[in-house]
């Protein structure tokens, strides 16, 4: 027996794996740019509108103003991934407090956060995302909030009902038999026991906060200073005859990362299902 | 061969099982699920299959069905219907034989009916796949059917849901189902295992005043001996696959050959109660007075179901003493287990934990008094964290009391050694211990806090027979060296014979009767009491007094 099954039967996967291989080399390849030889994606370094695989130095090419495509999408991946790391990780902490409070304490108190979160659940999350951050004036901090605002009702959904549940098991009852305290009880007997569940969530909710993230960029509301995919897609949208790569490669940045995020999610998902015994006798 | 084989020998018999082998795949714990297995049921006859659970018992039901899962087949062996190979049937033939010449009764009757069909259609679903085209046929049939089986009131109870019914009638339902085209060959697998010993007298009764009267041959699947005592023409005991004994039920319960039976008919038997004299002037150590507990269910937006799972119970545990509860499902004795030790708060009434009053303090105010009282639950599959090793479960309560961390786990190395696990299992995961000995895991971790009071809710129910004896051994013996109060609750009679000092015996969320276990088995006083103890399998059901036994008991509900 391998002392970890559920890694191996993540590696096991192909799909899973690929997956976090692209992200992990993505994420290398975004935080060494500026050593790779990556100027500023706002320098005008190049002629305008190269086409890409033509120039060396410029192997994507470059946009109306001459900025080098590459350099746009090693930087925009910082942005993506940092918010899609960052927002999903402000979603775990606010729906898992909110969720195991709601789940262990009960009665009114859960009433009152399970109304609140349906409040944010009946608006379109994308129109209230806008309004967030249009209100709070677009920056990073901004963005992630916006994200982590609207993302949050689910998360906390899913820890209640898995608190709901485990509370009930014997082996929290004798917990509360021995004398455990009820936040011991939280991180030592619960939380380890609903920890599969909420990683495969919480890999959906950074896939669609990076998703939320672009089309924020792509309505001009993602932070100014810095360069994003969806910021480069709307730059290029009058574009989209004359140089297609402009928003053809960004867009296919965006669709690899969300599907490396998804497979990784659906990876852990199968991982985490015990192996299914083989017919046992009665 | 006895006299009562000899009459029927020159029949064909009704299912003939001849050298059957089932190899099982790579890895399980042996080789064959059967292996050479060789039995036969004649018509008339009850034949009872009897083994620990994983002796492949089951799996012979379902090798007779043809309903093994694709990669268990058996590799030798032949399995006749009156002399009709089974296995050269075609699918088609096998479906056609199923449910018309051999029929099934399972475990558990809420799994084996659709929850969201009426019974009445669900009988008229089988008739009508078999060929029954004609409505009237069949809408008669179902009313026979349900009449036959003794459910009140055939002509309503068609339109009921089976989560309208109880436990006993739903099982009354699918032996009508099974019973639908007078089948050749019954298999009942198990089939009152998950019912009160009430409605399991009931349900033998009823099976064999058909098998009488049908004169069809029953397979009976079980790992009771008291059930096989009840009903069995001849036994078959199986263990891990592998046929141990075969005779006639009086050879094999009153003069067993073989080791295995032996030790298992000792396991079930009731031993006299030990007459172990507690002192009366023991302090008490535990006192409910007048305790009440009501369970509010909402039915629909209104409507509100009162259910009085506590009446006015009142109780005393006194130093050194063993206490019973015992009573049926739904009699409130894991309600009052969860009340004295707090998981619960009781709407009324008194609770002291050593002359302390605390029915009504706050989960905080009690941690501290936490390890003078501790329990032990049922299912040793669900009570142990699948997350935790072993070292740390037990450690869990010393060091939530504030032991420093390196006596913690000195004190969970001698709990090991006291419940008779080995050292090695501190740093092993519960998953991979067997059921028994993760009952050991829970009983160290009930008594690392070093507790006075212990409360046991069914701790042996989910064990075998063999395992459970073990069990019980272990906490008498624990009791005598750490001197501990028990309060045991079960549903088991035998068990509580066997136990307990004295006993309280619960009915409907009240204490019916309460006394010393010797005199309360041997003359009870309160009716149901009486009731209860004529139920038990084998020990007073007889072809006579179950009529009026039956009586009594319909008075009582």
């Amino acid at each position: 027996m391998s002392r970890f099954p559920v890694l191996r039967r993540f590696v096991a996967q192909p799909s899973a794996l690929s997956g976090a291989l692209f992200l992990l080399i993505l994420t290398l390849l975004a935080c060494a740019a500026p050593w790779l030889g990556f100027d500023s994606p706002w320098a005008m370094t190049a002629k305008p509108l190269l086409t890409p695989f033509t120039v060396s130095g410029h192997l994507l090419g470059s946009d109306m103003l001459g900025r080098d495509i590459g350099s746009g999408l090693l930087y925009g991946a910082r942005v993506s991934l940092s918010v899609g790391a960052l927002a999903s990780l402000a979603t775990l902490i606010v729906g898992m407090g909110v969720g195991a409070v709601a789940g262990y304490v009960g009665g009114w108190l859960d009433e009152v956060l399970m109304r609140i979160g349906e409040f944010f659940q009946i608006i379109p999350q994308l129109v209230l995302a806008v309004i967030l951050v249009s209100v709070l004036q677009p920056s990073l901090g901004s963005v992630i909030l916006a994200i982590s605002l609207v993302a949050w009702p689910p998360v906390a959904r899913l820890v209640r009902t898995e608190f709901l549940t485990l509370r009930q098991r014997e082996y929290v009852q004798a917990a509360q038999v021995l004398g455990q305290r009820p936040l011991a009880i939280i991180f030592t007997q619960i939380l380890p026991n609903a920890l599969s569940p909420l990683l495969v969530t919480m890999t959906f909710v950074m896939a669609t906060a990076i998703l939320t993230e672009a089309a924020l960029a792509f309505l001009g509301l993602g932070d100014p200073d810095a360069m994003s995919w969806g910021y480069m897609i709307n730059a290029s949208r009058n574009m989209l005859r004359q140089a297609w790569w402009m928003s053809v490669l960004p867009g296919l940045a965006i669709l690899l990362c969300v599907l490396a995020v998804n497979r990784i999610g659906e990876g852990l998902r199968v991982a985490f299902e015990p192996p299914r015994r083989s017919g046992a006798s009665s | 061969m006895s006299a009562h084989h000899e009459a029927a020998v020159l029949e064909v018999p009704v299912l003939e099982v001849d050298g059957l082998r089932i190899p099982l795949p790579e890895g399980a714990d042996r080789s064959h699920a059967l292996f050479h297995l060789s039995l036969t049921v004649q018509r008339g006859e009850c034949l009872c299959v009897v083994g620990e659970s994983g002796s492949g018992k089951s799996m012979l039901a379902n090798a007779v069905l043809r309903l093994l899962p694709e990669q268990l087949q058996p590799e030798a062996g032949t399995l006749r219907l009156e002399g009709q190979d089974l296995y050269e049937l075609s699918e088609e033939g096998m479906r056609q034989l199923r449910g018309r010449r051999i029929s099934m009764v399972f475990q558990e009757p809420m799994s084996a009916l659709n929850p969201l069909l009426t019974i009445g259609r669900q009988i008229d679903e089988t008739l009508s796949a078999h060929g029954v085209t004609s409505r009237t046929r069949r809408r008669a049939r179902i009313l026979e059917l349900l009449g036959y089986v003794g459910l009140p009131e055939p002509e309503r109870l068609q339109h009921s849901y089976p989560f309208q019914l109880s436990g006993g009638q739903r099982q009354r339902v699918v032996i009508a189902m099974a019973l639908a085209f007078d089948p050749l060959l019954l298999i009942a697998d198990e089939p009152t295992s998950a019912l009160d010993v009430t409605t399991q007298a009931q349900v033998l009764e009823l099976l064999r005043r058909i098998q009488r009267e049908k004169g069809m041959a029953l397979l009976f699947i079980t790992h009771d001996f008291a059930v096989v005592e009840a009903i069995a023409d001849r036994v078959l005991v199986l263990q891990r696959g592998h046929l141990v004994e075969q005779g006639t039920a009086q050879q094999v319960l009153q003069a067993p050959e073989q080791d295995y039976t032996k030790r298992l008919l000792a396991a079930v038997s009731a031993v006299a109660t030990q007459s172990r004299q507690p002192d009366p002037q023991a302090a008490v150590v535990l006192e409910a007075k007048g305790l009440n507990k009501v369970f509010r269910s909402s039915q629909g937006w209104w409507r509100h179901r009162h259910t009085q799972a506590l009446a006015d119970v009142t109780l005393q545990l006194r130093a050194g003493e063993t206490l019973g509860i015992v009573g049926e499902s739904g009699s409130g004795k894991s309600t009052l287990g969860r009340n004295l030790v707090r998981l619960m708060q009781p709407d009324s009434g008194q609770i002291f934990w050593d002359g302390a009053e605390v029915a009504r303090h706050s989960q905080a105010r009690l941690r501290p008094l936490r390890s003078d009282i501790q329990m032990i639950f049922q299912d040793p599959f669900a009570s142990l964290n699948p997350r935790q090793r072993v070292g740390q479960i037990i450690m869990t309560g010393p060091l939530a009391h504030g032991v420093p961390e390196a006596e913690a786990r000195q004190r969970a190395l001698q709990m090991l050694e006291l419940v008779g696990l080995p050292a090695t299992a501190f740093e092993r995961y519960p998953q991979e211990f067997s059921g028994g000995q993760r009952q050991r895991i829970g009983i160290a971790r009930a008594l690392a806090v070093q507790p006075k009071i212990l409360i046991a809710d069914e701790c042996v129910s989910a064990l075998d027979a063999l395992i459970q004896v073990q069990i019980l051994e272990l906490l008498e013996d624990l009791q005598r060296r750490l001197k501990l109060s028990l309060i045991f609750i079960t549903h088991d009679l035998r068990v509580a014979a066997r136990i307990c000092d004295r006993v309280a015996v619960m009915h409907q969320g009240r204490i019916v009767e309460t006394g010393p276990a010797a005199t309360l088995f041997s003359a009870p006083t309160h009716p149901y009491t009486q009731a209860l103890l004529r139920a038990l399998p084998g020990s007073a059901i007889d072809l006579d007094d179950t009529p009026c036994e039956a009586d009594l008991l319909r008075d009582l509900s």
